[in-house]
């Protein structure tokens, strides 16, 4: 019976032991996978994105920046591996046309562990998982392994450049795989995700604004207001200014108040201009030729005049001309004929620019100005200084802007003295105005 | 004894399903990324001309949330990445109403419209953004954006878009998810989204999802208005525009 019992009790412990060692396989089997799982699998990346720059098909040179929040925060960050696929999961395809070798290059990291160095684009290679020289979708970043100190995780960013786009519109997943070395071993994978991006055909937006050169040249009573357009410019007929009587007393600038006796109008000159021209505009004169005239040509003369060839001639029957040069001819010396034009100035209160700005030294007057004033037009008889384009039916420039003109009314006065010499007669010249404007 | 054995065998049978969790049936020569036994689903079907994933004949497919759950309900789970941004290759001429097409007018809005849409997939969000240079001309005057949402104002020169339906002008669409609000949440944003407002800001986030998470497809129509003024710089205004989907998974 006792023998008996032994036996009972062997064959019970040996049926015990075959449970107990059924149990430990089973929970070893159980605990390898477990075992395994913990040293080789990685989190995933989350609140992860790519943000590209440019999304055309074929573009190149695109900057890719990755944000995404580490979840390993026990180990350093030392490898980044990114694989551009066609597709997030399975066997990764490089999009077709995307070339991301060649000339990626690091832009910024922020927010990592802290190191004093920044990730670089590795050459491609064959090292660990790194395989880029196989790979063309592939590409790796590294930084030094042995100064990164830093463990902790969190949202971080990385930037990265040169990406040539696919070469057709789609979507681009990128794997990201981070490391914790720059040797990049299987078992020192940390963390990885995958972003998509798209490239997409671009919208041609157009519109076109039409080319627009309005100019005016009339003349204009003192006592009139200013048109309010170029339109109400050109609906005035009046293009005459007339001086009245020229003596040797007094210089007779334009607009000279009508008497009963002098035969002036009041009118002085406008070159009322708008333009949408966006290299700006200029407005030049030249004097017209006196066809019949011999000899100084282009000068305030009396029609069909014989002149001397010489316009420093006082007993001729052309006026002396103001200079185009320096800072103009003062003509109200004593003994002197001339006659001469200037810029008094340039309205700018009807439109919404102050653009015509630049003048010839020889036409902007004794105060060396063509800015707005309250009321330029007025005859002053200190305003002497004269500037006369008079050798060459060459244009000359008398204001420019380097923009748009928006209705500004350049304001033209034209004075005249004679000598005691000068012979009397019914002076006259015809000038024309060319406003030039660049697209 | 007895308890160390069944201590043992729990522990051991409490590993065992590490080994099949979120596996993903595969071979060397196929993946099954998402599998299901139903009358009518599929993940992804495409063509030269399409795309699409949907399902048919299942009981019940959608997403249900409330303060402390979310529920995806339908064969379809989101296993993996996806994202879309389709843009309807287009040129648009900004025309007026009454004048010759392509031209803009100082007394009139000269405007237009594009198509684009995004499928997203259970992303946690996407973002679509605008990030090109408002008009432009050869000599790279701009017509001047309008920084702040406002209305447009013949005369004063403006370039904006928005991606909703406008009276004034009369352009655009509303969102329009497909086939409905309940299987997709794209929507415009701040600043784009006002009826009759426009904006435009190199940079800007034009439409996003309106919900959490983003998902399915939202067809949006972008609406672009231009005026001009009196010292508009002449010349042929070009936008290359593109768009950019940011997706954050």
């Amino acid at each position: 019976m006792k023998q008996v019992s032994a036996s009972l009790s062997i064959e019970h412990s040996l049926r015990r032991s075959s449970f107990l060692l059924i149990a430990a396989v089973l929970a070893f089997a159980g605990l390898v996978p477990l075992i395994i799982a913990n040293t080789t699998s990685a989190a995933q990346l989350t609140n992860r994105s790519a943000t590209i720059d440019k999304s055309a098909v074929s573009s190149t040179d695109v900057e890719f920046r990755f944000d995404y929040d580490l979840i390993n925060t026990t180990n350093t960050k030392a490898g980044i591996i990114y694989s551009f696929c066609d597709n997030p999961l399975g066997a990764c395809t490089l999009p077709t046309g995307m070339n991301i070798q060649t000339s990626n290059d690091q832009v910024s990291d922020n927010g990592w562990p802290t190191d004093g160095t920044d990730f670089a684009a590795d050459p491609e290679q064959t090292v660990g998982d790194c395989d880029s020289t196989t790979n063309a979708y592939q590409i790796c970043y590294s930084r030094d392994e042995a100064t990164a100190t830093g463990v902790t995780g969190g949202p971080v960013d990385h930037t990265i450049s040169g990406i040539t786009a696919p070469s057709s519109a789609q979507t681009v997943y990128v794997r990201i795989s981070i490391y914790s070395d720059n040797d990049y071993g299987s078992g020192d994978l940390l963390d990885q995700g995958t972003v998509a991006v798209a490239f997409v055909d671009q919208l041609t937006i157009n519109g076109r604004v039409q080319e627009r050169l309005n100019f005016c040249v009339a003349a204009l009573d003192d006592a009139a207001a200013v048109p309010a357009d170029v339109a109400t410019c050109t609906a005035i007929t009046d293009t005459n200014v007339d001086l009245g009587i020229i003596d040797e007393t007094d210089v007779a600038i334009s607009p000279v108040e009508t008497t009963a006796t002098n035969g002036s109008d009041d009118d002085y000159g406008i070159l009322m201009l708008n333009t949408n021209a966006t290299a700006g505009a200029v407005i030049s004169y030249y004097p017209q030729a006196d066809a019949g005239g011999t000899n100084q040509l282009y000068a305030f003369r009396v029609d069909n005049a014989t002149c001397n060839a010489l316009d420093t001639t006082l007993t001729d029957q052309c006026f002396q001309s103001a200079a185009s040069s320096g800072a103009g001819t003062d003509i109200s010396g004593a003994a002197t004929e001339g006659f001469g034009l200037t810029v008094a100035c340039v309205d700018t209160t009807l439109g919404t620019t102050d653009a015509l700005v630049t003048v010839s030294n020889w036409y902007d007057g004794d105060d060396d100005d063509i800015a707005n004033l309250a009321d330029c037009d007025t005859a002053d008889a200190n305003n002497v200084e004269f500037g006369w384009n008079s050798s060459t039916s060459v244009a000359e420039t008398l204001v420019s802007s380097t923009g748009v003109v928006d209705d500004e009314v350049v304001k033209v006065l034209f004075g005249a003295k004679a000598a005691p010499t000068t012979p009397s007669g019914e002076y006259t010249v015809v000038t024309n105005y060319i406003a030039t404007v660049t697209f | 004894m007895k308890k160390v054995i069944s201590a043992i065998l729990g522990i051991a049978i409490l590993q065992l399903p590490t080994f099949s969790a979120a596996q993903t049936p595969s071979s060397t020569n196929y993946s099954v990324p998402e599998s299901s036994f139903s009358s009518g689903s599929n993940t992804e079907s495409t063509s030269a001309s399409f795309s699409a994933q949907g399902s048919a004949g299942d009981l019940g497919v959608g997403l249900a949330n409330s303060g402390s759950y979310r529920a995806y309900a339908g064969p379809i789970s989101p296993n993996e990445e996806y994202l879309e941004l389709g843009v309807t290759l287009a040129t648009i001429n900004l025309d007026t109403p009454s004048g010759d097409p392509g031209i803009l007018d100082i007394a009139e809005t000269a405007y237009g419209f594009s198509t684009f849409y995004v499928r997203a997939y259970l992303n946690s969000s996407f973002a679509i953004q605008t990030i090109s240079e408002p008009l432009t001309n050869e000599s790279g005057d701009t017509i001047q954006p309008i920084t702040t949402a406002g209305a447009s104002v013949p005369g004063t020169e403006q370039f904006g878009i928005n991606v909703v339906d406008n009276a004034n002008p009369d352009v655009g669409s509303n969102p329009a998810p497909d086939p409905n609000a309940s299987f997709a949440n794209g929507s415009g944003a701040a600043g784009y989204s006002t009826v009759d407002q426009f904006q435009y800001n190199n940079g800007d986030i034009i439409a996003q999802n309106s919900g959490n998470p983003a998902w399915g497809q939202t067809n949006f129509t972008i609406s672009y208005i231009a005026n001009i003024s009196a010292i508009t710089e002449a010349g042929l205004y070009t936008m290359q525009h593109q768009l950019v989907a940011v997706s954050t998974f």
